[in-house]
């Protein structure tokens, strides 16, 4: 595996021989494929429409304050970096390494709290045309990240689809 | 001076390995941490700069190495 840049092993996620059942950071996981994602977000939008987007969001936000509690159980010396740092590597883990898409923070302001980063890659969004390039359920990830951290409820306050990268740059700030 | 081979490993590995071995080294002391992983690139150097120890970044390729001097406590 050394100096091998090509594949990784994911080190938190096995099979438990005994269940049967795959495993994330000791909880029982499921490992679908990512285009299942668009299909449900496509589904539920012709089934209940706009608010489709929003049902996303809020799974998204419970999805992350899951994954951030799981990771920072697995790793309590995630507890003892810095929040800047802790912020940086939650959001590598849930998202980049799990399948939720790449992440890049361009702003970070752990005082107020607010942050503004660019997703893409995000499998919400795989394949589909017809509905507006949006990740709700990866961005309400990131703010039930943030939730999680800053035990503060958190919001996407901006979005903007940025066409020539195919990317979505969002801002989250803490509800007033 | 300390070298941590943190190739193959995904983040928060190379993170948390090198600051579990910095708790164990001296003020002068020097840390290599060698990773083919992106992101922890950022996140070491976060965390170096915000626990106040020198680094230099070395690119290499698809790998990196953050040499560290470990700050006078």
């Amino acid at each position: 595996m050394k100096g091998n840049n090509t594949r990784k092993y994911i080190p938190y996620i096995w099979l438990d021989d005994e269940s049967g059942n795959p495993m994330m950071m000791d909880e029982r996981c499921t490992i679908i494929f990512s285009e299942t994602l668009s299909t449900l977000r496509l589904s539920l939008y012709k089934i209940i429409g706009e608010g489709s987007e929003m049902l996303l969001r809020l799974i998204g936000r419970d999805m992350g304050k899951k994954y951030a509690q799981l990771v920072l159980k697995h790793y309590p010396e995630l507890n003892e970096v810095s929040k800047r740092t802790q912020i940086h590597e939650l959001c590598s883990i849930i998202l980049r390494n799990t399948g939720f898409g790449k992440i890049e923070i361009l702003e970070l302001d752990v005082t107020k709290p607010e942050m503004r980063a660019i997703i893409e890659d995000a499998p919400s969004g795989l394949g589909i045309k017809s509905l507006p390039p949006i990740y709700n359920l990866e961005a309400g990830m990131l703010c039930g990240i943030l939730e999680e951290l800053f035990e503060r409820e958190m919001v996407v306050s901006g979005y903007r689809y940025n066409e020539s990268e195919d990317n979505y740059e969002l801002t989250i700030t803490k509800v007033e | 001076m300390r070298v941590l081979d943190v190739r193959g490993e995904i983040c928060p590995v190379p993170l948390v390995r090198c600051v579990n071995e910095i708790k164990k080294m001296k003020p002068g002391e020097v840390l290599k941490v060698i990773s083919d992983h992106p992101p922890a690139k950022k996140s070491i150097s976060m965390e170096m700069e915000e626990q106040g120890h020198e680094y230099t970044i070395e690119e290499n390729g698809a790998e990196f190495t953050i040499t560290i001097v470990v700050k006078g406590r």
